[in-house]
């Protein structure tokens, strides 16, 4: 029995410890995603807290088959979407993408200056439309196809790939001053160190 | 002089993308705003609450509990169990219950006290601790004395119920393993994983005489 299936056990009984334990091990990275798919922190904080209260609840049907961190990552998905369709953001998916003039490229560029790189494409992605972002988010990012993308947000495959196309044309764009950065600038950090935003 | 290109190439995207992937980000909830609604639903139990949160601090970091003395006296408990399990002490007329006598009566520094069960109850936890020990070698022996001489027990442990009570007490064992990560100096815990272990043991030596000859048994 893995460390994992040990805490998820004494969690499922209700044991406060365990139930933390997992919070703070998992958290930077399912947060990671909601953060991602919500593209607003306050809204992905108000999230993120059912997201959790998700999990928890299913914890009596994690069955070990996978890492915990995968089982939850799929809930942690599921239950965002969910709550991005009552906040009526997803209901805009196929027709919601506005055109590039929402974010003004040189907006970007002068906040990458001072910002870290972390941090615009977070605001990149953020300039998005809901729907463009969570296919951008799904697809690229989180490696679903497009099959169950469209099963997920209810739209057609191909509606998928026209969201993602539009989308990754848009981050060129916006993040276009990265370019020489992503060449010749700083490499992140040892493979498999993931790196931090504060909040 | 170039002018900068104004789009990303795909390449460069995908890096960027590839980067986005690992990133992590500091908690977006309080576990005390967390905390409160699980003990709302009541994913948080009350026992489990009244117990002292010592994972405040993260995980990585978070220094070894002392260890009491009630936490050594289980785990001298455990130790014993796994020698015992590991063949440590095999043979005919040394079976498992009363093995444990002493490894308990050792484990309980020597504190003699004589057992005197009575309505008032224990005068001590020493007394109560020895009533327990007691007790259990006690139902061991009388299990066993059924075994050998009862033939109506003895018919219910066919290979085939033993098979089914062995996968039984290994959920026991498994349960109560699980139990003692989280309570390791309980005594009823340890109680019950050495009771359950002990069966089980015995219910491997049983399967192992009654299987048909040239039989091998390979699992448990």
């Amino acid at each position: 029995m893995t460390t994992d299936q040990i805490i998820v056990r004494r969690a499922v009984d209700g044991d406060e410890r365990a139930l933390r334990q997992l919070w703070m091990q998992h958290a930077p990275h399912i947060d990671a995603v909601v953060l991602r798919l919500c593209g607003d922190r306050d809204l992905a904080s108000d999230i993120a807290q059912e997201v959790w209260i998700q999990i928890f609840r299913a914890l009596p049907g994690y069955r070990g088959d996978s890492q915990f961190g995968t089982w939850a990552h799929r809930i942690a998905v599921n239950r965002t979407l969910n709550a991005l369709r009552k906040v009526r953001r997803i209901a805009r998916v196929e027709t919601d993408m506005d055109d590039d003039g929402s974010v003004a490229v040189g907006d970007v560029a002068a906040d990458s200056e001072r910002t870290f790189l972390a941090e615009s494409i977070e605001q990149a992605m953020a300039s998005l439309s809901p729907g463009a972002r969570t296919v951008f988010t799904l697809h690229d990012v989180e490696g679903y196809t497009h099959e169950e993308i469209a099963s997920e947000l209810g739209i057609t495959p191909g509606g998928s790939k026209s969201q993602l196309f539009k989308a990754r044309a848009k981050l060129r764009r916006l993040l276009a001053h990265l370019q020489d950065f992503t060449i010749t600038g700083p490499t992140p950090g040892p493979a498999g160190q993931a790196h931090v935003t504060p909040l | 002089m170039s002018l900068p290109s104004k789009e990303l190439s795909d390449s460069a995207l995908d890096a960027l993308i590839a980067r986005e992937r690992t990133r992590v980000v500091a908690p977006l909830t309080e576990w005390r705003a967390l905390s409160a609604q699980l003990r709302d639903e009541g994913l948080i139990r009350a026992s489990a609450e009244s117990r002292p949160d010592t994972t405040f601090a993260p995980p990585y970091t978070a220094e070894p509990k002392p260890r009491s003395g009630v936490f050594r006296w289980g785990t001298r408990i455990l130790v014993g169990a796994a020698l015992l399990g590991s063949g440590v002490v095999i043979g005919r007329g040394m079976t498992l219950g009363e093995e444990v006598v002493p490894i308990i009566a050792q484990a309980m520094s020597g504190d003699t006290v004589r057992i005197q069960l009575s309505d008032k109850g224990f005068a001590s936890t020493a007394q109560a601790k020895n009533a327990l020990a007691h007790s259990q070698t006690e139902w061991r022996r009388a299990a066993m004395f059924l075994v050998e001489h009862d033939s109506a027990f003895a018919l219910a442990l066919t290979p085939e119920a033993t098979r089914d009570r062995l996968v039984g007490l290994d959920r026991v064992v498994s349960g109560a393993q699980s139990a003692l990560q989280a309570a390791p100096d309980d005594p009823v815990l340890n109680q019950y994983y050495l009771s359950a272990y002990g069966a089980r043991q015995r219910a491997v030596q049983t399967l192992r005489q009654t299987a048909p000859e040239g039989a091998r048994l390979t699992g448990f």
